[in-house]
């Protein structure tokens, strides 16, 4: 406990900085700024803004990142509750009550008590990050490369089972961003694999650019397929202070939310939305009146805000004990910090503490931005969203041309952003779901290099390299996920799942 | 967002070959064979130490397996047989348009078919805005152009001037033209504060009546 | 002050103009630099040259009066950014930055790297140097080279080498050519993944540098057995060098250069070479450099030209030894 202690006083003591105060004000700001805006999650968010980034050093670049993580998660539940529009998956159960309420005139209550319940689940969440940080990193020092395989394994599974569409399309998907990642020169050889021939992709695949095309660029072709709706924005929003009842009312959902998204952020998978669907789905079970749900119960925002907010930030956890990002936007993350210098895994607490627990604590300091910056600062976002589209995806477009340039100086890595526009496109209207392959891409490279290594070191001998009981089990449990999630009571859930998005 | 024009499924069943599914099956067993078909030249190695061919085939016979299940259900299954497969080609080819020039002229190189002049942002930014602006159904020109200036300005003051990138501002022929006297940053600043104003006043001679009009 | 004697003063400010706008077209130099210097660095930012440069640039704009623009051209092992260095003005407002892999190993190993340093490039200074250090896992129970070759006899086929570049493989290489022992490559990301099995044990050796190595070394975690370039390190003044052990023709160690165009004009170089070994000795530089064990060569234009020489040599005669990695 006092060790504990210790660790966030020294975070603490990193982010009390000017300089990182700031970042992590301009990063909560732009993030909620962009997750506000329609048609740009947190993921394309991150890729776009990453470049702001390089001048700073590798804490306040993570402190920066982070803070538009859950800006843009923030500004997500901002335009759910105010237009019926989720920014992103996992405010899609906001969207249900907290535009009911918005409708009711009660829009400021919701969005006040989104920000109190995401930011009383984020101080927990903070805590148990903590918590969990330095055992779990001291338990990945002892994984073998067979373990670390395993795990790779399982937590590919469960980004596929979890995620929405067709178990095939996404295991499509990850297969193609599994060979993406192999694709380009071998880093000890220098022998070219994959390439056809092209100096181009010499380098392998960037993930900022995979990542800005499939999703950036194919969002805004998505959007304009449609003619131009305006949505419309009442500027009535109401009191945002929650009064004595909307408090007693909220307390428990708030609770449940935050236990249930800490613990769903930690499992690999996309734990944000499955967090938020999950506390929507208990508060309906434990309401005394489940017929208010979906008519505007203060319930029903409190606890799947406070979830997803949790989970959230515990989807840090695998990402910096183990090196393993468990969604695309933490990849994209744990991208960053190599760029910077730190690559993400179990040394991190040791050799970086200071990053480590800055980031950490930021996390905390994030959340309490948004809500005494955020809530005063409501109708400035209310007039961002008044922005028009046709004004708007012209600017999206060439930041998107003028940050990917930034990152390496390389124009052809603008015309590989404009590729895998085209194709993130197709894919969509082939109705793929892109975000496995981006995943796979992460960890591909890293798939490889365990297995070659696990059988190197067992001698060839797939048994000695199977037989560790950890790896046995880590790979039993991705067959009873997939088997499982065949089986045809939860394929219909997902089907329900899917659905709702 | 709606995407209400495409998601309504026709009543009419579709032909297979114009079958959602279908084409996506279609389109991943080409991804695999065309993975294949780059792994041939690699080793594959033995068990104990495999080689960098081993992993692109196995991956490329399972994704082709899979691109197959994709394309079986798009025969068999009940519903697949109203999912027509669209695309929306105009804004498509406008948008990569506009960041294929971005691309191509920002510093400019060799391309391996062709070579270009470096353009910079000046030149560069305002064409990727206006051109990308177009791909919108319905377009105000006007609007578009106050954008394209007032943008690129904004650009040019973050990027090269705040954030000192290595992003080039001018087209080489003029970088190379001013005076030493003056210097780059001073150029580059009255560069942002000349589109600056073009967009000011283009704003206010052709925007902001149009607005009051309406 | 009367009329004449301004007017004379005029006339001195006048001719001193003239003189100086005439002595202008002759000598460049004395006006260099009068806008900001752009340094390509041909690696992506974040990694030990981005590093090194950026810190070096901090130091130059102090003294040069001109800020250095870092311009990172990642591609193609280094190739692509290189290349866009040699191809540069010639005129000391490009420089590009030189590692062990861009201008050593590339142009010999590399059939992407069609150029040739020592006839494309100028070296002007060495920017910063960094050891290499050979470390073994603590289960071995050695503490030297020779220890190490003895426990290899004897214990045929068990020594794995943990390797994640290019220089790592080459050094395994050579030592093997060296002194005859034999140790089986496993592949690994980097070195974060790498030392994470040596530790364990689950992996026997590896060969890196300094900076990463030092904190798993003062933790005990691993044994450093031997430094890989000629000489000792401050930081570790108790391990040996190869050539100490009689390993002979065998230098693997890393550093970053300062490299122009070919046709750049001398008292450029000079220029350049003088501001940056000042800006090497500026405080915040040394402070840093401690912190990053990077170490300082003091050398001039000749001695860093002798130094790349002998550099190019070594790695190009080890490369034909251990033949290609493909």
């Amino acid at each position: 406990m006092t060790d504990l202690l210790q660790h966030l006083q020294l975070g603490f003591s990193v982010v009390f900085s000017f300089q990182n105060l700031f970042l992590c004000l301009v990063g909560c700001l732009v993030g909620t700024l962009i997750g506000v805006l329609p048609g740009i999650g947190p993921l394309a968010t991150i890729a776009i803004l990453m470049p702001l980034t390089y001048n700073a050093d590798p804490a306040g670049a993570i402190i920066m990142l982070a803070g538009i993580y859950y800006g843009a998660q923030y500004g997500g539940s901002t335009t759910a509750i105010l237009v019926n529009m989720p920014g992103e998956s996992s405010s899609v159960v906001t969207a249900l009550d907290g535009h009911a309420m918005a409708r009711q005139g009660r829009a400021g209550k919701a969005l006040g008590i989104a920000a109190i319940g995401s930011f009383i689940a984020g101080s927990f969440a903070t805590l148990v990050v903590a918590a969990v940080a330095i055992p779990l990193s001291r338990l990945a020092l002892g994984l073998t490369a067979g373990n670390y395989f395993s795990l790779m394994l399982l937590g590919l599974t469960l980004a596929i089972v979890l995620g929405s569409g067709s178990l095939l399309k996404a295991f499509c998907m990850l297969l193609i961003g599994v060979i993406m990642a192999l694709v380009g020169a071998d880093q000890i050889t220098g022998e070219a694999r994959l390439t056809f021939g092209s100096q181009v992709l010499y380098d392998g695949f960037d993930m900022a650019v995979v990542a800005m095309g499939l999703f950036g660029i194919a969002e805004i072709l998505r959007n304009l397929e449609a003619p131009e709706r305006r949505p419309f924005v009442d500027d009535v929003v109401g009191g945002l202070l929650p009064n004595r009842q909307d408090m007693k009312d909220s307390a428990g959902a708030i609770t449940r939310g935050s236990l249930l998204g800490a613990i769903i952020g930690i499992i690999p998978g996309n734990g944000a939305t499955l967090s938020s669907f999950a506390s929507y789905v208990l508060e309906k079970k434990v309401s005394k009146h489940p017929e208010t749900f979906g008519k505007g119960a203060i319930q029903g925002v409190a606890g799947p805000e406070s979830a997803n907010n949790a989970a959230a930030q515990t989807t840090f956890v695998p990402l910096l004990t183990l090196g393993l990002p468990s969604t695309a936007t933490m990849a994209l993350v744990g991208g960053a910090m190599t760029l910077h210098g730190v690559v993400p895994g179990p040394q991190v607490i040791d050799m970086h503490p200071e990053l480590f627990w800055g980031v950490v604590t930021s996390m905390w300091l994030g959340n309490l931005m948004l809500v005494i910056i955020n809530l005063p600062l409501i109708g400035i976002w209310v007039k961002f969203l008044k922005v028009p589209y046709h004004l708007l995806f012209p600017t999206i477009i060439l930041l998107c041309c003028v940050g990917i340039y930034s990152v390496n100086s390389r124009p052809t890595d603008v015309l590989m952003v404009a590729a895998f526009g085209v194709i993130g496109y197709l894919f969509y209207r082939l109705k793929f779901d892109p975000t496995p392959l981006l995943l796979g891409l992460v960890l591909g490279g890293m798939l490889e290099d365990s297995l070659r290594r696990g059988l190197i070191l067992s001698r060839g001998s797939f048994w000695t390299f199977l037989s560790d009981p950890l790896t046995l089990v880590l790979l039993g449990l991705s067959a009873v996920i997939v088997i499982s999630a065949l089986s045809p009571s939860i394929s219909r859930g997902r089907q329900v799942l899917a659905e709702d998005e | 967002m709606t995407h209400e024009v495409a998601e309504q499924p026709g009543r009419e069943p579709v032909p297979p070959y114009a079958r959602l599914e279908v084409i996506g099956g279609t389109t991943i067993i080409g991804i695999a064979a065309l993975v294949w078909f780059g792994a041939i030249n690699l080793a594959v190695g033995t068990l104990p130490n495999f080689g960098p061919g081993a992993l692109p085939r196995v991956l490329a016979i399972l994704l082709a397996l899979a691109g197959a299940g994709v394309f079986i259900q798009g025969l068999v299954r009940r519903e697949a047989a109203f999912e027509r497969f669209e695309f929306a080609l105009r804004p498509t080819l406008v948008i990569m348009l506009a960041v294929v020039l971005f691309g191509l002229f920002i510093r400019g190189g060799d391309f391996g078919l062709l070579s270009t002049p470096q353009l910079g942002l000046c030149v560069v930014g305002p064409l990727t805005v206006f051109i990308a602006g177009c791909a919108a159904p319905q377009v105000n020109l006007k609007e578009l152009l106050v954008l394209a200036f007032g943008l690129t300005a904004l650009m040019l003051v973050v990027f090269p001037d705040l954030l000192r990138l290595g992003i080039p501002p001018f087209p080489a022929i003029l970088q190379n033209a001013i005076p030493p006297a003056l210097g780059r940053e001073t150029a580059l600043r009255i560069a942002y504060a000349g589109y600056g104003a073009i967009a000011l006043v283009l704003y206010l001679v052709f925007v902001r009546p149009d607005r009051r009009a309406a | 002050m009367n009329r004449t004697g301004s007017l004379r003063r005029l006339g001195a400010v006048a001719i001193i103009t003239v003189a100086l706008g005439l002595g202008m077209g002759s000598a460049l130099a004395q006006d260099y630099p009068d806008r900001p210097i752009t340094a390509i660095v041909p690696f992506g930012a974040g990694g030990g040259a981005d590093t090194q440069t950026r810190i070096w640039g901090e130091a130059m704009a102090g003294l040069t009066g001109q800020r250095i623009v870092v311009e990172n051209v990642a591609g193609t092992a280094g190739v692509a950014g290189t290349k866009q260095g040699i191809n540069a003005e010639p005129d000391g407002y490009t420089v590009v930055m030189g590692a062990a892999s861009t201008i050593a190993i590339n142009p010999v190993s590399n059939p992407a790297a069609d150029y040739y340093p020592p006839r494309d490039l100028r070296p002007v200074a060495v920017i910063g140097y960094t050891p290499y250090v050979m470390v073994v896992a603590n289960n071995l129970g050695v503490k030297t080279l020779p220890d190490l070759i003895e426990y290899g006899k004897a214990n045929e086929g068990t020594l794995t080498y943990a390797g994640w570049t290019a220089v790592g493989e080459f050094a395994r290489r050579g030592l093997e050519l060296r002194t005859g022992l034999t140790m089986t490559p496993v592949p690994y990301q980097g070195a974060t993944e790498a030392m994470t099995d040596v530790i364990a044990g689950r992996a026997s050796a590896a060969i890196l540098d300094i900076s990463s190595a030092l904190p798993f070394i003062r933790s005990g975690s691993v044994t450093p057995i031997v430094m890989t370039g000629p000489d000792k390190s401050p930081a570790l003044p108790d391990v040996g060098t190869v050539v100490e052990a009689g390993v002979e023709n065998y230098v693997i160690d890393s550093w970053i250069a300062l490299f122009v165009p070919r046709d750049t004009p001398d008292e450029i170089v000079e220029y350049l070479n003088a501001k940056t070994r000042e800006a090497l000795k500026s405080q915040p530089v040394m402070d840093r450099y401690a912190e990053l064990e990077i170490e300082v060569r003091d050398y001039d234009v000749e001695e860093t030209g002798a130094f790349m020489a002998r550099q190019i040599d070594a790695w190009a005669g080890l490369i034909k030894e251990a033949g290609p990695t493909q």
